[in-house]
Formats: structure tokens, sequence, C-alpha cells
């Protein structure tokens, strides 16, 4: 009785030890848990874009609303603020360039800057073929600005109509 | 060698894209028409006063030089200034006026006492401006003509093609 | 002698054989396939923002034991808690569970990704849609996430 007794107990007692190593040792798969990695890379390059609107304008003197012809001054002039610069740039400096193409013989002048954006410094620009500073030190942005346009001319030039091609151009530094 | 040139491909693609990102222009058509602009300003009033006489004699007449005129004109077509009245004076009563002929050819002195249609002042207008010209008024009356009460009359000056 | 030790640590051996021919059953499976994601930007609308892209070319495939008696869960960290852009992941049409919201990527904190995973279930599957998004103003620059799936018991 005594014997059989202690061989039961003996039983239980290597039960329970191998309960407990083979616990210990249980391998992760096991267990309620499983995890697998990757690695995900995401790059930004740098982005400048630019759009004007609207395609086409005109200045109209002495019939646009903003014309400007007084008695006894031969410069007359007409302004134009309905054109809308879109810009966007990531780069850590940017900057807007305006020209214009080649007329053989203008009779008249155009000048044109934007007016308050919101960075940058705004220049104006008497417009040549060359390219022109028009907003410079632009940070990172997007947004959009106002453009006025001044036609100039001379009574003494007489009439006459003057097209031209205006590019405005962004450039990341 | 595939390699390589599957490498330097690679390479100039990327060239490419990172220019295309680094600059991009936007056009715009910007029309400038300038019309045939015909443009006067006349300073003023100016008032003319007869109120001495030698003893036999008509009125002595008056004369003003005091106001001016601006003119801006730009057509290729020649201009010419022309003159009105808006009430015609009374028989005896006499307003003249001479215009400085600033880009063009002046008419000389010209009656406008009954010019309720205008008359030309300064003809052959050409390119150009003209500030601070004188308009001189030339003012007389007849003994017949009588006391004439101080009447406010309008002369409207009218630049055309 | 030999009897003695085969009849000490027969419990040993019967549990060893348990494991061996029952991991199956008691196991459960993960695992991702297809080349690590890299998504560029490099176009965006003046006036506007940074054109947003997409990447669903990674698989995750994942299976359940018989045991526990329970649904399981798929969540989803990452290492990179400071990222300059924002990468957001969501599980593209899941052969089993329900997906979750897109999580943005931008914590250790593990999220729930798939929920409601029977159990007892193998070859279960789902496309990871990566989504990668930056403003004009947040500038140039690059990201590296260590994106770790978690398969789990609630």
């Amino acid at each position: 009785m005594k014997t059989k007794t202690a061989f039961v107990l003996t039983r239980c007692l290597y039960f329970l030890v191998t309960l407990t190593v083979t616990i210990a040792v249980l391998p992760p798969s096991v267990v309620c848990q499983t995890s697998r990695s990757h690695n995900v890379t995401v790059t930004v390059n740098k982005v400048t874009v630019i759009a004007v609107n609207p395609p086409a304008i005109n200045l109209d003197i002495p019939s646009g609303p903003t014309a400007v012809v007084i008695a006894g001054v031969d410069q007359m002039t007409v302004t134009d603020q309905t054109t809308t610069l879109l810009w966007g740039t990531n780069s850590a400096s940017t900057k807007i360039t305006i020209s214009s193409t080649t007329l053989a013989t203008p009779l008249f002048s155009l000048q044109a800057v934007a007016l308050s954006p919101s960075t940058g410094s705004p220049q104006t620009v008497t417009l040549s073929t060359g390219d022109q500073d028009f907003i410079t030190n632009m940070l990172p942005s997007s947004g959009s600005v106002s453009v006025r346009y001044t036609g100039i001319a001379l009574a003494s030039a007489g009439e006459g109509t003057d097209t031209y091609t205006v590019t405005f151009s962004i450039i990341g530094i | 060698m595939k390699k390589l040139t599957v490498l330097t491909a690679i390479l100039a693609l990327s060239l490419f894209a990172f220019q295309s990102a680094f600059s991009q222009s936007a056009n715009q058509t910007v029309t400038i028409e300038v019309q045939p602009v015909s443009k006067i300003s006349v300073s003023g009033p100016v008032s003319l006063v007869i109120n001495d006489a030698v003893p036999g004699q008509d009125p002595l007449p008056v004369s003003s030089s005091a106001t001016s005129y601006n003119i801006t004109h730009n057509s290729s077509t020649a201009g010419k200034i022309s003159a009105s009245i808006n009430s015609a004076l009374p028989a005896g009563i006499k307003l003249e006026i001479t215009m400085a002929p600033v880009l063009g050819t002046s008419a000389g002195k010209q009656d406008i006492s009954s010019a309720t249609t205008a008359v030309d002042v300064v003809t052959g207008i050409g390119l150009g401006k003209g500030s601070n010209q004188t308009i001189t008024y030339d003012f007389s009356a007849t003994l017949a003509a009588g006391v004439f009460a101080s009447t406010v009359k309008t002369v409207n000056f009218t630049v055309t093609n | 002698m030999n009897c003695s030790y085969i009849q000490k640590y027969y419990y040993l051996l019967i549990l060893g054989f348990a494991l061996c021919f029952s991991s199956q059953a008691l196991s459960q499976t993960l695992t991702i396939t297809g080349t690590a994601p890299v998504l560029i930007i490099n176009a965006g609308t003046p006036g506007g923002q940074l054109t947003s892209v997409t990447n669903q070319v990674c698989r995750l495939t994942y299976g359940t034991p018989t045991n526990p008696r329970q649904n399981w869960r798929i969540t989803v960290n990452t290492d990179n808690t400071s990222p300059l852009y924002t990468l957001t992941v969501v599980a593209l049409n899941p052969t089993r569970g329900t997906a979750e919201a897109a999580v943005t990527l931008n914590s250790s904190t593990a999220m729930n990704f798939i929920t409601a995973i029977p159990r007892n279930r193998t070859g279960m599957r789902c496309n990871l849609l990566y989504t990668a998004s930056a403003t004009f103003d947040q500038g140039i620059g690059t990201d590296l996430h260590r994106v770790t799936y978690t398969l789990l018991t609630p």
C-alpha cells in the first residue's frame, strides 16, 4: 500500500515537472501571437508646378474700364488684374520668372507685378524677351496670387495692337 | 554589357524625371490695343467786362489770355478743335477766340458770338500732346448794343478726328 | 533499468510526440509576400497639393489554429513614430475577417487591421494597400518604416 502510494506520488511529480519544462520551452508558434515585418519607404521628390488663368487677356485704350487718358499728357495707361497665377513647390528655395515674345516693332510696353503673394518677394517687371525675376525667395508652399498688368502707350506713337505671349516659369533652386 | 546598358537607361530616365520636376512654365497671351484717342481739357472760367470808352466811340473792347487748353491725340487721321457757344449773343455784342496751334494749325481769330454750331479753331492736329496752350478771348460791343447785363455763357470745345 | 527510465519519463515522451504531430493544429501562420513597397511622390497641382501615390503589391497571408476557441485579429504598427509624410495602410479585400479603417502609420502602438478572423482556417489573405501623401510645405525627403503585422487573439 505504501509502495503504491509512493509510486502514484512519484508519477504525479514527474508529470508536473514535465509539464513545467514543456511550457517553459514551448515554441512561440503555440503561444497566441505571431508577427511579421517588412520595410516601406516613402520618398518625396522635388516638385515645382505652375499655371496661369485665364489663358488670354486684353488691355484696351481708351475703352478699357481702367484706361487712363489725360488731356495734355502723352502717356496713356490701362491696367488689368483679372489674371491669377497658381504655383506649388516643395523646394527649399524657389523663384518665378517672367518673359515675353519678341515683337519686331513694339508700339507699347507692358509691365507686370504680383500683388502680395503669400510667400516670396514680388518685383515690378517691364517685360522683355529675357527671363526676369518675378517672385523670388519663395518657401515650400502652394498658393495663388493676382497679377496686375499695366499697358503703357504714348499718344505720339499712334494707335495699334501689340500681342505678347507671356511665359511664367517656376524654378526650384 | 547588358547590365551597363540597363543602368545607363535608368540613369538617363532618372535625370529626365529630375529635370521635369525642377521647372515648369505656363503661357498667357496679353494683347494691348490702342484705339484712336482725342481728348481736350480747358481751364477757366474767364470773366470779360466792358466798362470804358473813348467819348464819341464804341466802348473799348477787352481781351483775356488767362485760360488755356490741354490736348492728347494719337490718331493717324489729323484732328481738329472746334468751338461753339450755348446760345447766341445779342446783336452788337461780339465774342472771338484764338487758340494756340499746338500739334496743328490755328484758324486765327474766330467769331463765336452766334456759333451755336461749332466752328473750327485749330485744324491738322497730329500725334502727341499739348499742354497749357493759350486761349485768347476778345470781347467787344457797339454803342447801339446798349447795356448787356452780366451773363454766363458756356463755350464748348470739341476735338475730333 | 531501461524500463524504469521509460516508465519514469513516458509523460515527457507522450507530450513530445503530441507536440510534433499536432503542431499544425496548435500554431497560427502569418506571411508577407511581395517586393518591399517604395512609394515615390513626384507630381502635384498648382495651387493645390502633391499627388498621393498607392502601392498594393504586397500580400498578407494568414492561418489560424483550432484552439483557442475564439476569433483572431491582426494589428499593424510602425517603428517610425515621427514621419515627415503621411502613410496609411488598409487591408484590401480580405478573404476572411473584417478590414478595419485605414491605419495611419505614425505610432508603435499596434492598431487593429483585420478583426473577426475565424479560427481553424488556412490560406486566408488580403492585399496591403499603402497610400502615401504629402503637402508642398513639408518639403523634400524620405521616410523609412519597418511595418509589423501581428496575428493574435483578442
